[in-house]
């Protein structure tokens, strides 16, 4: 999946001189324009890097310069011409390590790049050292998860939230040609990255269309939105689920703003069938046990919330605590408890 | 836990759920929100609403602990809603799996 699995065997040492080299980089460097030499290092000026931490958590840098004291800089940097001296572009780790480890000069690729092909590759690296980073995550908390035995400890681990931990975990389980936008460089965006992995769920074809298109047009128009644009032609008009949610944050709205009894009484019948939903949460409340506990849940599976249905879920279920066990539903009550919120 | 300060809508919605699953006194509420908000002493606020120091303390752990997590939901809708056209319609929830219990 990652370039790591295709080095040889006891290359490790140099995973961090290697890594984060995309294909859509080195492509710029393996034709017969580029040439291969040492390049002294005084003579590189760093260009200004989107990546901002240059420290990574398995291979830190003094551990790097101790490598390549040891064996020298085996990947090339890759470098750009400017006047009598060179440009960086890629490998200033490798530039940090090599002057911490006391080289005079670095194996280096050279190439001359316009500002706007310089740029591209920049991007195009970090896009995959974000992709490298994330799936390299997921497989560390994947290991967590199987020596700690639980999400809350994993949770408490890594000090992060429930829905961060899962959201880095369905990286280990993506499909085919969801995966290959992680693989193949094209992006590290989340949200385009759970977009395309409903959208092959309901359609492998259409979603290998899409990524190869994202993958051909890299950097040109708004991705989310084209990936949107598939997903809604994709996705069923409405299931049920969907709708009532729908239903639910419309009603919100209405309740933030309208008079409460006003709305309750001319439900649309969508709305009413949704608020059967809200009956439950209230009968909850109604026979709570510990409602302070079901309420942190409530947020932590995101059932509850702060506007829109999980609000309104909320509401019903503090109203349910407030009636208690012989409590009769009244919705007006439930829409005037959000308003005053 | 220093949460920073608490704006007048975050407290209105954590007071309304906080007097129902904490069962806590409106007097109560008052001296939390005198230290979390105002940043005054547990003693002050406690003799202000004439109750103990301890209960204000466990008042304000109450209340920090709601609010970090109604700020956590907030952020997480937020970042949403951001990725999404509308706020208040339906998202796609790929981690969230609605249980018998909220």
């Amino acid at each position: 999946m990652s370039k790591k699995s295709t080095k040889p065997a006891g290359a490790n040492i140099f995973a961090g001189a290697i890594e984060g080299l995309g294909d859509s980089v080195s492509a710029f460097f393996t034709d017969d324009e580029a040439q291969q030499f040492p390049v002294a290092l005084d003579l590189i000026d760093m260009r200004p890097q989107i990546r901002t931490e240059l420290e990574d958590e398995d291979n830190p840098l003094p551990e790097l310069a101790a490598s390549i004291k040891a064996v020298g800089v085996i990947s090339p940097i890759f470098l750009r011409r400017k006047g009598e001296r060179y440009e960086l572009i890629a490998g200033e780790r490798r530039v940090r390590a090599a002057q911490m480890a006391g080289l005079d000069a670095i194996p280096a690729m050279v190439r001359d790049l316009t500002d706007q092909q310089a740029e591209d590759i920049q991007a195009a690296e970090n896009i995959q050292r974000k992709n490298l980073t994330n799936m390299e995550l997921a497989r560390r908390l994947q290991k967590d998860l199987e020596q700690l035995g639980s999400i809350d400890a994993v949770m408490a681990k890594r000090n992060k939230s429930r829905s961060w931990v899962s959201k880095i975990l369905s990286l280990n389980k993506l499909p085919e040609q969801t995966q290959r936008l992680v693989t193949e460089g094209v992006t590290a965006d989340l949200a385009i990255i759970s977009d395309v992995r409903q959208i092959e769920a309901r359609d492998p074809f259409v979603a290998k269309e899409l990524v190869d298109d994202l993958k051909r047009n890299f950097g040109k128009g708004d991705s989310r939105e084209k990936v949107q644009r598939v997903r809604a032609r994709i996705k069923p008009a409405a299931n049920k689920a969907k709708a009532a949610r729908h239903d639910l944050g419309e009603l919100y709205a209405q309740a933030r703003t309208g008079d409460a009894k006003a709305i309750a009484a001319a439900l649309t019948p969508e709305q009413k069938k949704a608020c059967e939903e809200l009956r439950e949460y209230f009968e909850q409340g109604c026979n709570a046990a510990k409602a302070g506990r079901a309420v942190f849940e409530g947020f932590d599976s995101r059932v509850f919330g702060t506007a829109g249905a999980g609000a309104l879920r909320l509401a019903a279920f503090l109203r349910g605590v407030d009636a208690g066990q012989s409590g009769r539903f009244q919705l007006a009550e439930i829409l005037r408890l959000v308003q005053s919120a | 836990m220093k949460l920073g300060p608490l704006d007048p809508g975050e407290f209105a919605a954590l007071h309304l759920i906080a007097v129902r699953i904490g069962r806590l006194s409106e007097a109560r509420i008052a001296a939390a929100r005198l230290v979390i908000q105002e940043g005054k002493t547990y003693k002050y606020a406690a003799e202000l609403h004439h109750v103990t120091a301890q209960a204000v303390w466990n008042t304000v752990a109450r209340m920090n602990a709601l609010l970090s997590a109604y700020r956590e939901a907030k952020t997480l809708e937020a970042a949403e809603a951001g990725t999404r056209p509308k706020r208040g319609q339906p998202r796609p929830r790929t981690a969230q799996k609605k249980t018998g219990a909220p």
